[in-house]
């Protein structure tokens, strides 16, 4: 181990981590451009190195780009990848009332803690934790999607109702085209261009930032606030303490991060989202969440930058990509003849502790990266003139949602989403429920048809669903975050009678 | 009209439209649920059950406590009408036009769409300096770092 | 007259010269290769494979690009649409470009994907947990014929290679399978290797990634593979079984015929090399070499063979 550290860390490593996390974060922060494609374009370069120069290459842009789509979630409501949901959900409000360049540091913190949880589960943990991925079948990911979409309840801002209705257009648009579990071809019109689905990437970018462009054409108030005093910098100090105070948060949401990470089916957002709604369970304030709470930006960065490690693991050990970039880097890893599975850590350890420490370096250097960039992005952002923000942020929209494919289709999907998006926000339909809706529901119906199946050809469908102790403790967890207000809300009846009546 | 705090019947012209929505929407899958595989139906069934519920709890709601009707100030739709026909013609435009090209008009008309008080020649200047290093970046970037083809 | 033949004659001048540059030297120029799946599966790691190759014969780059969904049939809708130049070229598998237009309206018909060259096939193979009570293939049979339904099969997608190999396998044995489709061949495996299904009906190559924790029962290949000499092939167990899933290499259909030759010359060069096929070999694929020439014929014989199955899958759904 101490030799793969000593390998990790020559000069000629060291100073590819530190462009790797750089460029990952830029192409984090922009939407649509994805860790995916930055993974796929590296993986050519990487043939010329050494398979662990190779390997700690893309690890770190991989970091980086995971990172980087904090940037846009908080500082435009825009989360650059899907991982980013729920940072944007406390982070752009954080932004809006002048607290972004805190935001900017948290979310930071979150990420580097998260992510040396993740690396560190990997380094020391992975072949027994690989296992986790295999106790989850289809039931208990119907079953953790349900408990993603249990979000919803909670979250929509003062009007449960329309939340639910918009988690329900949300999954309708998700059955849009060819189901690949079950063969339907649902809600395409005829329209051949639908039959793959409705893109999760400008879907995201037309409901979250199509209405912030549109509200910047036709509102005359500035984008973000301006702080009366002078702009204070990294308010690391305050961050830190922040962090400190929530440390129970923290260490929750990268567990639960990494935890989610291992499962192949469900990924950053799902982690994001999971870690947001447990830190909003457990919160003495839950209300202040969706309007700007530190603990709401803490939980979903440290989730899902924590993934990144925990992906790893089931790749690694198992051969089972838990993330699209991690089967890229599973795919390099087989042309460079490094045969994943159980033995890999022992006949080749070599090269996976390289690897890993090439992680571990990639994330501390997203400390210092992260918050110089993001310190400058927040700067820019607020003292951009309006005519210049607007039209610059159309073109990433239209950038974003063409470069992912390269396809135009996608981005007249991603207008007339972010057309409708606007329209209905009027009504008081928000995006989130309806993006939970789509990113959720394909995994909550594949693992349900194939749990349906499987119950079936067992002879039991009502043991499938309820009678695995995994599936039951997941049920817990929802019904405990359906109950969660109305508990607190009679707790805090009860201490206001108590206070009434001494 | 002055908003008084009970009204007698509240219902609020954004609730009748979002119940609307919802409505469509769920009698929409319905409608189309008819020709699917049978599980391939459960999520629509269900999404659109929840649908029609929701619109009718909207409604019901609605009737039974007075909306609090905010007084929001009146929307430009004339400036909403630019930015959504230019991004509209942006996105047809794509392939047609090239990248370069659709980009460059874009920008410019959402600048005039955002503008709301006449700019100087200096101002001016810098928002096409702006414009031209955002689209030439991503240009360079797209084409040439991450190799995808753009038109 | 006089004049309107020479303008036509200028013309047809006029357009050789501006395509000739072209097919000259193909290619001059990084070739875009669509994968038409999410990254890593077998059509990415083949991809990965050649991309060194294509570089080291014809001194041009491949840029790999990823546009998933319905199972391939988005992109394939797709291909036609691209410059016909050479330049922009695409994965395609067999049987699901014959299967996908067969079941449904998808945009395409198999023969506006007809391939340039076929390069090689995975072969179907059943594969069970090491510790699954199932030591032969037999075994499994004579469960699913005394229990119908009960054995599941999990597979990569609806109406797929993996569901129509399924299909079939019904069909041969008299057998009773309940087939899961799956987003894919990685969560089918993780599915067996978690125990949530009792067998996957996949491929060879994904036996070979799961190593030892699993066992694979019988493969559908002629003669037994060099990465599983101790598994019996379909033929062997007395059952006429052999096929997979076939990859190859297509362009738009107005591609000048010069130029398909050449991609076709140049894969089949990658397919030659020594180290690359023993590559693919390793990983459990199987090299065939199916040149431009020859692929009407091959589709022909493809279609013919999967007709029965097909028909089985229509009546199933």
């Amino acid at each position: 181990m101490i030799d793969a550290l000593l390998n990790a860390i020559t000069p000629f490593n060291l100073a590819l981590a530190l462009f790797g996390v750089i460029a990952g974060t830029f192409i984090g922060a922009l939407p649509g451009l994805s860790a995916t494609m930055a993974v796929a374009v590296l993986v050519p370069f990487t043939f010329t190195m050494d398979p662990a120069s190779g390997l700690i290459a893309l690890g770190a842009v991989y970091t980086g780009a995971i990172y980087g789509g904090a940037y846009s979630a908080i500082l435009v409501n825009t989360p650059g990848t899907p991982a980013a949901i729920a940072t944007s959900m406390d982070g752009f409000p954080m932004a809006k009332r002048g607290d972004g360049d805190l935001a900017v540091t948290l979310s930071c913190l979150g990420s580097v803690v998260g992510g040396m949880v993740g690396a560190l589960a990997l380094l020391l943990l992975a072949p027994p934790l690989s296992q986790v991925a295999l106790a989850f079948g289809p039931v208990e990911y119907f079953w953790l999607a349900i408990f993603g979409l249990s979000l919803i309840a909670t979250l929509s801002r003062g009007n449960t109702v329309k939340g639910l209705v918009g988690g329900a257009i949300g999954l309708i648009l998700s059955c849009v085209g060819s189901a690949v579990v079950g063969g339907d071809v649902r809600f395409t019109f005829g329209q051949t261009p639908l039959l793959g689905g409705i893109p999760v990437i400008p879907a995201l970018i037309g409901l979250y930032c199509i209405p912030v462009l549109i509200d910047l054409v036709i509102k005359k108030e500035a984008h973000l606030e301006r702080r009366a005093e002078a702009v204070s910098g990294f308010r690391f100090t305050e961050a830190v303490g922040l962090m400190l105070r929530s440390k129970f948060n923290l260490f929750r949401s990268a567990v639960l991060g990494t935890a989610v990470g291992i499962l192949p089916a469900a990924g950053g957002s799902v982690a994001g989202l999971i870690a947001y709604s447990e830190a909003k369970r457990t919160s003495k304030k839950p209300e202040e969440f969706g309007h700007g709470a530190t603990d709401g930006v803490i939980a979903s960065e440290a989730a899902n930058s924590a993934t990144v490690g925990g992906g790893f693991i089931p790749t690694l050990v198992l051969g089972i990509p838990g993330t699209p970039p991690d089967a890229i880097i599973l795919g390099a890893l087989l042309v460079q003849g490094i045969r994943t599975g159980p033995q890999l850590f022992t006949q080749q350890a070599d090269i996976v502790y390289t690897f890993v420490f090439g992680l571990i370096i990639g994330t501390l250097f997203m400390l210092p990266t992260g918050l110089i960039i993001g310190r400058y992005a927040f700067r820019l952002i607020v003292s951009v003139p309006k005519t210049v923000l607007a039209p610059s942020i159309a073109l990433l929209t239209v950038i974003g949602s063409f470069a992912i494919e390269s396809n135009t289709v996608h981005v007249v999907i991603m207008v007339v989403l972010g057309v409708f998006g606007w329209l209905i926000a009027r009504v008081g339909f928000e995006a989130s429920p309806i993006v939970l809706g789509l990113i959720l529901g394909p995994i909550a119906e594949a693992g349900f048809v194939q749990a349906w199946l499987i119950g079936g050809a067992q002879g039991s469908i009502p043991a499938m669903f309820f009678g695995r102790p995994l599936s039951l403790a997941i049920i817990f967890m929802i019904v405990l975050t359906l109950a969660s207000p109305a508990l607190v809300n009679w707790r805090r009846g009860r201490m206001q009678e108590k206070g009434a009546t001494p | 009209m002055s908003a008084s705090p009970n009204r007698p019947v509240g219902i609020s012209a954004p609730d009748i439209i979002a119940a609307a929505i919802a409505l469509t929407f769920g009698a929409y899958a319905l409608y189309e649920a008819r020709t699917m595989s049978d599980l391939g139906a459960v999520f629509p069934v269900t999404a659109a059950i929840v649908l029609i519920a929701g619109a009718t709890a909207i409604l019901a709601l609605g009737f039974m406590r007075p909306a609090n009707r905010q007084t929001a100030p009146p929307t430009e739709w004339k400036r909403f009408a630019y930015a959504v026909i230019t991004l509209f013609a942006w996105a047809v435009l794509l392939k047609p036009l090239g990248f370069v090209i659709t980009s460059a008009l874009g920008m410019l008309a959402i600048t005039l769409a955002a503008r709301r008080e006449p700019m100087a020649a200096k101002a001016a200047a810098l928002h096409a300096l702006n414009g031209i290093i955002l689209i030439g970046a991503f240009y360079a970037v797209m084409r040439y770092l991450l190799k995808i083809a753009v038109p | 007259m006089i004049a309107r033949r020479s303008l036509i004659a200028l013309t047809a001048l006029g357009l050789a010269a501006a395509v000739a540059p072209a097919q000259a030297d193909y290619p001059e120029r990084p070739v875009t290769y669509i994968i038409p799946y999410n990254p890593g599966g077998e059509s990415d790691v083949t991809a990965r494979f050649q991309e060194q190759h294509f570089k080291g014969i014809t001194g041009q780059d491949v840029v790999i690009q990823y546009k998933p969904g319905a199972g391939g049939a988005t992109a394939w809708a797709q291909l036609n649409g691209f410059e016909p130049d050479g330049y922009t070229i695409m994965n395609v598998n067999f049987p699901h470009a014959i299967l996908q237009p067969a079941m449904k309206d998808v945009g395409y018909q198999t023969e506006d994907v007809a391939p340039a060259y076929i390069f090689h096939y995975t072969p179907d193979a059943i594969v069970v947990r090491a510790d699954s009570p199932y030591q032969t293939l037999q075994d499994l049979i004579d469960d699913a014929t005394a229990n119908p339904g009960t054995v599941t099969f999990g597979g990569s997608g609806t109406n797929s290679a993996n569901h129509l190999a399924a299909v079939r396998f019904d069909q041969m044995t008299g057998a009773k399978t309940t087939y899961i489709p799956f987003k894919g061949s990685a969560p089918a495996m993780a599915a067996v290797l978690g125990g949530q299904i009792k067998a996957a009906m996949t491929y060879t190559t994904q036996g070979i990634k799961a190593g030892d924790q699993v066992r694979v029962l019988a493969v559908a290949t002629p003669e037994r593979i060099e990465a599983y000499p101790d598994v019996p092939t379909f033929n062997e167990l007395g059952f006429d079984f052999v096929g997979g899933a076939y990859r190859g290499v297509t362009l738009p259909k107005d591609a000048p015929q010069e130029v398909r030759q050449r991609l076709s010359d140049i894969i089949g060069e990658i397919n030659a090399v020594p180290e690359f096929r023993q590559q693919l070999i390793d990983n459990g694929y199987v090299p065939v070499d199916i040149p431009t020439g020859e692929i009407d014929q091959w589709l022909a014989d493809r279609k013919a063979d999967y007709a029965g199955g097909i028909e089985q899958l229509r009546a199933s759904n």
